[in-house]
C-alpha cells in the first residue's frame, strides 16, 4: 500500500516538520473541534505539517495497532478455547431452558412448599438457582463472544479500509474498540478458567464448609513454629480467595507457636478446594531455636474435615463396637457420689484410629452428640477420597499411610523451593507461597485429580 | 486476699473496655486475662474443686458484655484463654471473630469484679458451681438448679437416652395399631419417680413434645416447686399438656390399695388426691437416692454439704427407695389401657410390655436381679454402664 520510498520521505520531512510544529496529533484532533486553529506563518504550510504529523504518528500508531492487534486475537481466542472445552460438559441452552421450566412447573404446585426443610424441596431450590445461574453464564459467555467477534471484525474492516487516510476520529475509535475487546476477552477467558476449576469441584462433599486441623509433628518448638507459619498461610490464603476463616482452636506450644490449630472455612467449595492439603508438610530451614542454628526437618500435620449438615450424618450408622467413647473425667466413683462439671467426650472410630474431642458444652450429651458428628463427618470424607460406596468399605491402614504421606515440601535453605509431591508443580517464591499465594498449586492438583479420577471411571468400565 | 489487688490498686476510672492488642497481658490492669489466672491461683490455693474449670463457668457468667448469653458458652472461650498462658499475642490474626486476643484484653469493671469475687468466695467454700449460677444445661434443656435439689449429673443424660430409644419404638408400635382407626397413637405414659428439678420427665417431654404425658412425684415440696418451674421454663406456658403438676408423696404412698383397715378415713382422702391418676404407666423412670449410707462419709465436701441427704442416701445397701419402687411397679403399670381400643372399639392389650429404667449405684445391679429372682410381676432385663464403664442403669420389665 505505501511504497518504502514515500515512508522515507515523509518521514524526513515531518522530522523537519515535527522540529517547527508545537502540534501533537491529540491536540491536532481537539483543535479539529475548535474555531480557530492554532497560527502558523501559512495556512497551507501549516496543513500540510498538520497531516504529515498525523500520519507520521499513524502510521507509527498502525505499526503498534497491528502487533496490539493480533494479540488482541491470541487473548480472545483464548478464551475462545477455555470455553469451548467447558461448554462440551454443559448441556445447551434449549436443553437447560427445558430443565429450568421442569422444575419451575414442579416449585409452582402448591404442595411443594408445604414442608421447607423437605430435603425434595431444597434440592430442587438448590438445582434450580444452580441452573438458572448456568444459563445466566452460558448467555453472558455469548454476549462477550459476540463482543469480541464484531470487535475484530470491525478492526479488520478499519484497517482495510481506512489504511492511509489518517482519520483522527477513527484512531480513538480504533483505541476505544481495542479496549473495549480486550475488556471482554479477559472477561471471559477469567470466568472460563473459574468454570473450568468450579466443575473441578464436583465430588459429593466439596461445596461443604471445611474444618482444617493442623498438627505439629515431632521436633518441639521448631514443629511449633511450623504449624504458626502454615496456619498464617492458610489464613491469608483463605481471605485471597474470599473464603471466610475463623479459627475453632488453639493450642499454644511450650515456648512457641503452637502444638495444634483448627480453622474453619466457609465459602463456595471451600472442602473441595481444600481437601488436597491433607497430608504431612515438610519444612526445611535453618532453626532459630537449635543453639547451633542447624539445618533442620519438621512435619506438621493436615488435616481437613467436611462440616456436613445434620440431615445427611444423620443416616450414617456406626456398630457400637467400632466406637471407643469416654469422658474426659477422672476415675471415680461418678454417679450421685460426684458434681463434675468436666463434661468433655472423647471418641475414637477403632477400625480408622479417627479420633474426635469435644468439650465446648456444658451438658455431656450434648458434647457426645458434636463428637460423635464429627466422626462421622469425617468417615464420610475418607469415604469419598477412598471413593467407596460403604463406610464399612474404608480401609483402616490407608487412613494411616493417607495421613502420613508427605504431601508438600517446604525449603527454606539453602535454596528457595515448594514443591508439591503430587503434581511435581514447584515454585521458588516461598515467601509468596508462604504468605498465602496457593492458587497455581492447587489449581494444578485440582486438574491432575480430576484426570485421575476420569481415568480410573474410565479403566472401570473395563 | 490475692484478688482484692486487682481491684484496690488502680486508679484509673476507666470502666470502659478498651482493646490494646499489644499490652502486656501480665499487666495488672483488670483485663480478663490477669484476672481469669489470678484467680485460677487462687482456687487452687485454697483447694477449691476444679479450679480452672469453676473459674471459667463463674466468671463467663459474669461477663455478660462479653458472653450475652447462656448458649455463647463463653467458659469454652475462657478456657482456651488460660491454656495461652505464656504466649506472646503480638502475632495472633487479627480476626474479629478470634475471641482469644479480643477477649483476653477486655477490661473489666469494678462491678463484675465484685460479683465474681463473692462468687469465687462462693465457691472456696465448696459450693455447687449449679447452685452459685441457678441453672444448668442439661440435655437439651437449660434447666433452673436450686438447693436442697440434686444437681443432674451427666450419667443421668445417659438415663434419659436410654429410656427414649424405648419410648421411640413405643411410639412406633402404639403408631401402627392404629392405623385403620379414626385416632393416632395415643401418648406413651411416663412416670418420673423422685423428679427433683423435673430433669428426666421434663427432658423425655421436651423430647417427644406431642407423643408422651409425664407424670412425676417428689417427697420435698422444693422440689414440686422446681419441676412445675423448670417444666413452665422449658416447655412453655402449656406445659400441663405434656408434663402434669407433679405430686407430692413418697413411692409407697403412690398406690390406691388400702394399706391398713384401721387408717380407711385417712385412706379416703389420700385415695381422693388419686383418683384421677391413671396407674397405667409404659415408662417409669427414676434417679432415686442410692448411695449406701456407709458410702456417705466418703463423698466430698461439694456434695454432701450442700445437697440433700435424703436425695442422695438410699438407706444402708442404698435400695431403699428402689424396693419400694419395684413393689408398686405392678400396681402402676397395668397393662388395658382404657383407651386402647382396636378399630373395632375393642379393648386390646398394650403391645409391648412397660419398662422400668432406674439409675443406680455401680454395686446394685446384681443385687437388683437377685431381689427380682422369684419376683412374678417384675423382670430383671439387663444392666447398662455408664461412659466411665460403671455399671450405671438397670432396665426392669412389668409382666402382665
Amino acid at each position: 500500500m505505501i511504497s518504502l520510498s514515500f515512508i522515507s520521505l515523509l518521514s524526513k520531512r515531518s522530522r523537519s516538520a515535527v522540529a517547527f510544529s508545537t502540534i501533537s496529533p491529540f491536540s491536532f484532533s481537539y483543535s479539529k473541534r475548535l474555531t480557530s486553529p492554532p497560527l502558523l506563518q501559512n495556512f497551507h504550510q501549516q496543513q500540510y505539517m498538520i497531516k504529515n504529523n498525523v500520519r507520521r504518528t499513524s502510521l507509527c500508531k498502525m505499526a503498534t495497532d497491528a502487533q496490539e492487534l493480533t494479540e488482541l486475537k491470541r487473548l480472545v481466542d483464548d478464551a475462545k478455547e477455555i470455553i469451548r472445552t467447558n461448554l462440551e460438559t454443559i448441556p445447551n441452552c434449549g436443553i437447560l431452558q427445558q430443565q429450568i421450566s421442569d422444575l419451575e412447573i414442579e416449585s409452582s404446585h402448591p404442595d411443594f412448599w408445604n414442608d421447607p426443610s423437605d430435603p425434595r424441596t431444597k434440592r430442587v431450590n438448590q438445582e434450580l438457582t444452580k441452573k438458572n445461574r448456568l444459563l445466566e453464564r452460558l448467555e453472558m459467555w455469548d454476549k462477550l463472544f459476540e463482543e469480541c467477534d464484531t470487535a475484530l471484525e470491525l478492526l479488520d474492516d478499519i484497517k482495510r479500509q481506512n489504511s492511509f487516510s489518517g482519520n483522527a476520529d477513527d484512531e480513538e475509535m480504533v483505541e476505544l474498540i481495542v479496549e473495549e475487546c480486550k475488556v471482554a476477552a479477559k472477561k471471559l477467558l477469567d470466568d472460563g478458567k473459574k468454570y473450568e476449576l468450579e466443575s473441578l469441584l464436583n465430588g459429593k462433599l466439596d461445596d461443604k464448609p471445611a474444618r482444617i486441623i493442623l498438627t505439629a509433628g515431632a521436633g518441639g518448638t521448631e514443629a511449633c513454629d511450623w504449624v504458626d507459619m502454615l496456619h498464617r498461610m492458610y489464613l491469608r490464603h483463605a481471605e485471597r480467595m474470599e473464603y471466610r476463616a475463623t479459627i475453632q482452636e488453639k493450642s499454644a506450644g511450650d515456648v512457641v507457636g503452637y502444638k495444634s490449630v483448627e480453622i474453619l472455612i466457609e465459602g463456595t467449595n471451600a472442602y473441595g478446594w481444600f481437601r488436597g492439603e491433607k497430608g504431612a508438610h515438610r519444612l526445611v530451614r535453618l532453626s532459630p531455636f537449635n543453639a547451633n542454628n542447624k539445618r533442620q526437618t519438621t512435619f506438621a500435620g493436615v488435616d481437613v474435615i467436611p462440616v456436613l449438615e445434620d440431615e445427611e450424618i444423620e443416616d450414617i450408622e456406626i456398630p457400637e463396637s467400632e466406637l471407643e467413647i469416654t469422658t474426659m473425667r477422672s476415675g471415680g466413683k461418678g454417679g450421685q457420689n460426684v458434681n463434675k462439671v468436666e463434661s468433655g467426650v472423647r471418641i475414637k472410630h477403632l477400625p480408622t484410629g479417627i479420633n474426635v474431642k469435644c468439650t465446648q458444652e456444658r451438658s455431656q450429651h450434648l458434647n457426645r452428640d458434636i463428637a460423635m458428628k464429627r466422626v462421622k463427618a469425617q468417615l464420610l470424607a475418607l469415604a469419598q477420597e477412598q471413593r467407596c460406596e460403604e463406610i464399612n468399605a474404608i480401609r483402616g491402614d490407608a487412613v494411616e499411610a493417607a495421613w502420613g504421606a508427605q504431601v508438600r515440601n517446604y525449603v527454606l535453605q539453602p535454596y528457595k523451593m515448594v514443591k508439591d509431591q503430587r503434581t511435581n508443580w514447584e515454585t521458588s517464591d516461598t515467601q509468596g507461597f508462604l504468605d498465602g499465594n496457593l492458587e497455581d498449586c492447587i489449581g494444578e492438583l485440582l486438574r491432575a485429580r480430576s484426570r485421575e479420577e476420569r481415568l480410573a471411571s474410565d479403566g472401570a468400565i473395563y | 486476699m490475692g484478688y482484692h489487688d486487682d481491684h484496690q490498686d488502680d486508679d484509673d476510672d476507666d470502666d470502659s473496655t478498651n482493646n490494646n492488642s499489644s499490652t502486656n497481658r501480665t499487666s495488672k490492669k483488670r483485663n480478663v486475662f490477669s484476672i481469669l489466672t489470678t484467680s485460677v491461683d487462687l482456687l487452687k490455693e485454697c483447694k477449691a474443686p476444679e479450679p480452672e474449670m469453676s473459674a471459667c463457668h463463674l466468671f463467663s457468667h459474669v461477663l455478660l458484655n462479653l458472653f450475652p448469653r447462656w448458649e455463647d458458652n463463653g467458659f469454652a472461650i475462657l478456657a482456651k484463654i488460660l491454656q495461652e498462658e505464656e504466649q506472646d499475642t503480638a502475632d495472633w490474626y487479627n480476626d474479629d471473630d478470634d475471641h482469644g486476643n479480643h477477649v483476653g484484653n477486655t477490661q473489666v469493671t469494678r462491678e463484675q469484679v465484685d460479683i465474681y469475687a463473692s462468687m469465687l468466695e462462693r465457691r472456696i467454700k465448696k459450693e455447687p458451681l449449679q447452685y452459685i449460677i441457678g441453672q444448668w444445661d442439661f440435655h437439651n434443656c437449660v434447666l433452673k438448679v436450686r438447693p436442697p435439689c440434686l444437681c443432674p449429673r451427666p450419667e443421668t443424660e445417659e438415663l434419659v437416652e436410654y429410656v427414649a430409644k424405648d419410648i421411640r419404638q413405643m411410639i412406633e408400635l402404639l403408631r401402627i395399631k392404629s392405623v385403620g382407626s379414626s385416632t393416632c397413637g395415643r401418648k406413651v405414659r411416663i412416670l418420673d419417680v423422685g423428679c427433683g428439678t423435673g430433669a428426666i420427665g421434663i427432658a423425655l417431654a421436651n423430647m417427644f413434645p406431642k407423643d408422651v404425658i409425664v407424670s412425676s412425684m417428689d417427697v420435698s415440696e422444693d422440689a414440686v416447686a422446681l419441676s412445675v418451674e423448670n417444666a413452665k421454663f422449658v416447655l412453655g406456658d402449656d406445659f400441663t399438656l405434656q408434663y402434669h403438676h407433679p405430686l407430692l408423696c413418697s413411692v409407697r404412698e403412690y398406690t390406691r390399695t388400702h394399706l391398713n383397715k384401721e387408717e380407711e378415713e385417712e385412706e379416703e382422702e389420700e385415695e381422693d388426691r388419686f383418683a384421677n391418676c391413671l396407674f397405667e404407666y409404659d415408662v417409669v423412670v427414676s434417679n432415686p437416692p442410692y448411695i449406701p449410707s456407709h458410702d456417705m462419709s466418703t463423698l466430698t465436701a461439694d456434695v454432701v454439704e450442700y445437697e440433700d441427704y435424703g436425695a442422695l442416701c438410699g438407706g444402708q445397701d442404698g435400695l431403699d427407695v428402689v424396693r419400694d419402687i419395684v413393689e408398686r411397679l405392678p400396681e402402676w403399670c397395668k397393662g388395658n389401657h382404657h383407651d386402647d381400643n382396636d378399630t373395632k372399639g375393642q379393648r386390646t392389650k398394650r403391645p409391648f410390655p412397660a419398662v422400668c429404667w432406674m439409675e443406680v449405684d455401680t454395686s446394685h445391679p446384681r443385687l437388683i436381679q437377685s431381689l427380682l429372682a422369684n419376683n412374678k410381676h417384675v423382670e430383671y432385663n439387663c444392666e447398662i454402664q455408664d461412659l466411665s464403664g460403671m455399671d450405671r442403669f438397670v432396665k426392669l420389665l412389668v409382666k402382665d
